[in-house]
C-alpha cells in the first residue's frame, strides 16, 4: 500500500483536497468536481489565468489517488517556495492578493464560470505574484446568481484593508483571531467616521453589516433572489471594489524601522566588510532555503536570494517588509519572500483541530538561518535569555549566521538609556556558552571598525 | 441578546449580505447600463459628426 497524507487544512471544499505521497504536494479531485474541471480546463479559463499569472500551473499525475473511490483526476501543482498567511502580509501584499482575487472572478465570469468563494488562504505568493493555489474554487456561472464569495471577501479582504489604510496597518493581525475574516460589525464601528461618506464603503461595509444585523435569522427566498442579479451587475460589483482597493493608500516611512539602512550605526567599510563576510558564511553553509530574521528590508537576505536560493526575509515592521517587498518587485528578485513576524509571538497553528494553518514553526526548519543585528533586540529589548534564543534557533535550522552586539555598542547602550540594566549576563562569552548548548561555532570573526561579532555556527548532531 | 449580529457559518452570507449584493448589483448593473447607451450614443454622434466633417 501506498503511504500518503491528506492536508489537515484541506477539508471544508468536497470537490477534493491536498495529500502529500515522499514529500511531494497532489491535489485529489473528486468525482463531484469532475464537470466543472472539465469545463475550467477545456473552456480556456485555467490557461488564460496561468498565462496572466493569476492561478497555480498545474500538471495531470497518472498516480494512485489518496481516495480511490472518490476521485476523478490528480493534479500536481507547482511547488511553493513558503506559505504565508494574510497575518503576515504587508500592505502592497494585501493588497494585491484582493486586486488578483478581483481579477480571477472577473476573468472566470467571461468564461461562464464563478469563483465559489474569496478567501485570503487561497492566495498565495509566487515570485512575489499573488496567485490563486485552489484550483478547485471554481463552479459554473448561473445567470442570475449572485456571487456566493461576496460577503466573504469583503470580510477577508475588503474590511482589513480599509482597515490597514484608515486606521493602523497592523490591523491585519486581526485575521489571526477571526480566521474566517474580520466580522463586518466590527470592521464598520473601528473605522472613522468619514467612510461613512463614501459611497463605496458606506454600502460594502457600514451598510452591509447594517442589513446583517437587521435580517440575523431570517429566511430569504434565494430562488426568488437568484432571477434578479445580471451578469453585468456582479461585474460592476467587482469593479466597485476594484476602484475602491485601488485607491487606498498606506505610507510605511511612518514605521520605526522603515528607515533603517539610513540610519545604522556601521561605517561604509564596515558594512561593506559585514556583507562581505555573511556572503562568505553563506557560501560556506550553502544551504537551499534561508530565513532571515529581523531582516528589515532584506538587504542581507538578497545576498542569498540573488544566488538563487530561496530566501524569507522576516521582519516585525510593516514599513520595512512593505519597502523590501516593493523593492523586490522592482529589482525582479523572484528567490526572496517578505512576511512579517513578531519573533516574540509568531504565527501559531490556527483553525480546527489547530491544523488549518501552520505555525511558523511547523513550516520549517530552514537550511540556514541569519540573525544579524537581531540578538541584543532579544535579549536586552525583551529579556530572552540566550539559552531560550539558542534553543529556539536550534529547533529551526542546521546552519546559523549570527551576530553578537555588545554592550558597548551605540545601538545597544541607546535599548539601555531608558531602562534599568539588569543584564549582569549580556556578555560574549555567555552567548557562546550558551549556543555552544546547541551549535558548534564553525567561523568568528569581528566586523572591524565595530565591536560586533559574525559567526557561523552549525547545529550539533543529535 | 446581546446586540451582535448572530455568527456566520462558512460561506453563508446571511439575508442581509445576499439583500445588499442584490441591491448593489442591480443599480451597479443599471448604472453600467446607462453608461454604456450613453458612451454608444455619444459615438453615434461622433462619427456623424466625423464624417460631416470628411
Amino acid at each position: 500500500m501506498i503511504s500518503s497524507s491528506k492536508d489537515k487544512g484541506s477539508f471544508r471544499d468536497p470537490s477534493g483536497f491536498i495529500f502529500s505521497r515522499d514529500g511531494i504536494l497532489y491535489r485529489q479531485i473528486n468525482n463531484s468536481f469532475k464537470n466543472d474541471y472539465t469545463y475550467l480546463m477545456n473552456s480556456g479559463l485555467y490557461q488564460d489565468l496561468v498565462n496572466n499569472n493569476l492561478i497555480i500551473p498545474h500538471e495531470e499525475v497518472e498516480i494512485e489517488p489518496h481516495s480511490a473511490e472518490s476521485s476523478y483526476k490528480v493534479i500536481k501543482p507547482e511547488k511553493l517556495a513558503f506559505i504565508t498567511y494574510p497575518y503576515e502580509w504587508c500592505f502592497s501584499q494585501y493588497k494585491r492578493a484582493a486586486l488578483a482575487t478581483l481579477e480571477i472572478q472577473k476573468t472566470a465570469l467571461s468564461y461562464d464560470m464563478t469563483l465559489k468563494d474569496a478567501s485570503t488562504y487561497n492566495i498565495q505568493f509566487q515570485d512575489n505574484n499573488p496567485l490563486l493555489i485552489d484550483t478547485l474554487s471554481f463552479e459554473g456561472y448561473e445567470q442570475g446568481r449572485p456571487w456566493d464569495g461576496y460577503h466573504q471577501f469583503c470580510k477577508h479582504f475588503l474590511a482589513p484593508l480599509l482597515l490597514m489604510s484608515y486606521c493602523d496597518v497592523r490591523l491585519n493581525s486581526l485575521m489571526r483571531v477571526f480566521i474566517d475574516g474580520l466580522p463586518l460589525d466590527i470592521a464598520s464601528s473601528l473605522l472613522p467616521k468619514k467612510t461613512k461618506y463614501n459611497l463605496s464603503i458606506a454600502a460594502h461595509i457600514h451598510i452591509h453589516a447594517k442589513a446583517q444585523k437587521r435580517y440575523t435569522g431570517e429566511e430569504i427566498n434565494r430562488k426568488a433572489i437568484s432571477q434578479r442579479v445580471r451578469k453585468e451587475g456582479v461585474i460592476s460589483l467587482i469593479d466597485s471594489l476594484g476602484h475602491l482597493i485601488k485607491k487606498l493608500t498606506w505610507g510605511s516611512e511612518e514605521t520605526s524601522w522603515g528607515d533603517y539602512l539610513s540610519f545604522h550605526n556601521y561605517s561604509d567599510s564596515a558594512y561593506k566588510l559585514k556583507k562581505a563576510l555573511v556572503q562568505e558564511f553563506i557560501e560556506h553553509a550553502n544551504p537551499g532555503v534561508v530565513w532571515d530574521f529581523g531582516a528589515n528590508t532584506g538587504e542581507f537576505s538578497r545576498l542569498s536570494s540573488k544566488k538563487g536560493i530561496t530566501t524569507v526575509a522576516f521582519d516585525i515592521d510593516h514599513g520595512a517588509v512593505e519597502q523590501g517587498y516593493l523593492q523586490s518587485i522592482k529589482e525582479g528578485d523572484n528567490h526572496i519572500h517578505h512576511s512579517i513576524i513578531d519573533l516574540f509571538n509568531p504565527s501559531p497553528c490556527l483553525g480546527w483541530n489547530n491544523s488549518e494553518r501552520k505555525s511558523l514553526i511547523k513550516r520549517g526548519p530552514t537550511d540556514l538561518l541569519m540573525a544579524l543585528a537581531l540578538v541584543h533586540h532579544l535579549a536586552i529589548g525583551n529579556n530572552l535569555p540566550f539559552e531560550l534564543i539558542g534553543d529556539f534557533f536550534s529547533s529551526l535550522t542546521n546552519w546559523l549566521i549570527i551576530e553578537f552586539v555588545p554592550k558597548e555598542d551605540s545601538q545597544v547602550k541607546k535599548l539601555l538609556s531608558s531602562r534599568r540594566d539588569i543584564f549582569e549576563n549580556y556578555t560574549q562569552a555567555q552567548f557562546e556558552g550558551a549556543f555552544s548548548n546547541y551549535f558548534s561555532i564553525v567561523k568568528k570573526e569581528p566586523v572591524k571598525d565595530t565591536t560586533r561579532t559574525l559567526y557561523l555556527m552549525k547545529k550539533l548532531e543529535a | 441578546m446581546s446586540g451582535f449580529p448572530a455568527p456566520m457559518f462558512y460561506l453563508d452570507p446571511g439575508t442581509g449580505s445576499i439583500l445588499i449584493q442584490v441591491i448593489l448589483a442591480s443599480a451597479l448593473g443599471f448604472l453600467f447600463i446607462i453608461r454604456t447607451k450613453i458612451a454608444s450614443a455619444f459615438k453615434w454622434v461622433w462619427s456623424k459628426l466625423f464624417k460631416r466633417g470628411e
